[in-house]
């Protein structure tokens, strides 16, 4: 986990987008998901979720508005922004054509 | 153990200005974490050292709010703290080298006017030794103030950058010291042997350490204002 976990962080800001694409959500909502999705084998830590935020927050991808959770705990939700759409939509494309070339880099059968 | 944790969110942010919205966040999602762990049936003890791993480096937000670029360094941030100097430290400065200048006066008003002075009090007190026992308590106290201004951290370092690499600047410190000293001397003796006033002619060498000691302020602020530069 430890390499594969250090290539997925270098995802962080995308893996949130995507996150928000579907709905506006929490931190700990978010690691949450991510925890489920990836069948309990990666998560973020808070200071790396947060820093993330942060960042995607100054660049205008996302928006925070304080809500009330369902206990009545007050939560920080982040919600996604058009440009942070436009976003999503971008690094969608890199990680496509990132794969794409990793496939064929690692690929060992492959003759030239 | 959620007490506990609690405890443990607000000391990671002790001592940390600005952070408070961070600080709530941070604390909301571990809170949350460790309530889903214990509805999971983990132990409290379990789940609060899980909720304390699930935080990571704490410095690694913390080290954003005082960032203004992108590629500002760590380092750079503490660094510019200490060298900032406390408001009340540069008061209390400030008013250290006023003292130093007006502690002149007790001397030169009270010395001008001791033969009147003297006829109405019918002799009995020598103002002019009292005008200079004033000049004198206001140095000290100047000195103090003069003292607690300038020492401190950002001090500390700039008196170890003038050993280090500012030798120019202690040679000018000692040269006008021993300027002052040569004058003064000199002062001393003229003085001296064309009025034969030996009695009261002393009071120079005070005058001189007085000089000595608000050259060397001076010089220490200017060195201070192109330390913050």
């Amino acid at each position: 986990m430890s390499i594969a976990g250090d290539l997925i962080r270098g995802h962080t800001d995308a893996i949130i987008l995507a996150r928000l694409m579907k709905e506006d959500s929490y931190g700990y909502e978010i690691n949450k998901t991510i925890l489920t999705l990836s069948g309990g084998r990666f998560e973020l830590k808070e200071a790396t979720l947060y820093t993330s935020f942060k960042r995607l927050e100054e660049l205008g991808h996302i928006q925070s508005y304080w809500g009330e959770g369902g206990t009545g705990a007050r939560r920080r939700y982040y919600t996604i922004t058009p440009s942070g759409r436009e976003a999503y939509y971008h690094l969608l494309a890199e990680w496509g054509e990132t794969k794409e070339i990793m496939n064929q880099l690692l690929e060992a059968n492959e003759t030239l | 153990m959620r007490e506990k944790l609690i405890d443990y969110v607000n000391l990671l942010f002790a001592g940390t200005d600005g952070t408070e919205e961070i600080r709530q966040e941070i604390l909301q999602n571990t809170l949350d974490r460790y309530d889903d762990l214990i509805g999971q049936g983990k132990a409290p003890e379990a789940a609060y050292r899980l909720a304390i791993t699930g935080i990571g480096d704490i410095n690694e937000i913390l080290a954003r709010p005082a960032e203004k670029g992108a590629f500002a360094s760590d380092a750079a941030i503490p660094a510019a703290e200490e060298n900032k100097k406390p408001l009340w430290k540069q008061i209390v400065f400030a008013i250290g080298i006023f003292l130093y200048i007006v502690s002149l006066i007790p001397l030169f008003v009270l010395g001008s006017l001791d033969e009147s002075l003297r006829q109405l009090t019918g002799g009995v007190v020598d103002f002019s030794v009292l005008g200079l026992c004033g000049t004198i308590g206001i140095c000290a106290v100047a000195t103090v103030f003069v003292i607690l201004g300038v020492t401190g951290k950002g001090t500390k370092r700039a008196e170890k950058k003038a050993v280090e690499e500012n030798d120019p600047k202690r040679a000018l410190r000692n040269s006008v010291s021993t300027l002052i000293s040569a004058i003064g001397l000199a002062t001393y003796f003229i003085i001296s042997f064309t009025t034969g006033a030996w009695h009261i002619t002393w009071v120079v060498f005070p005058i001189m350490g007085a000089v000595t000691g608000l050259v060397n302020a001076c010089l220490d602020l200017k060195e201070e204002n192109d330390n913050e530069k």
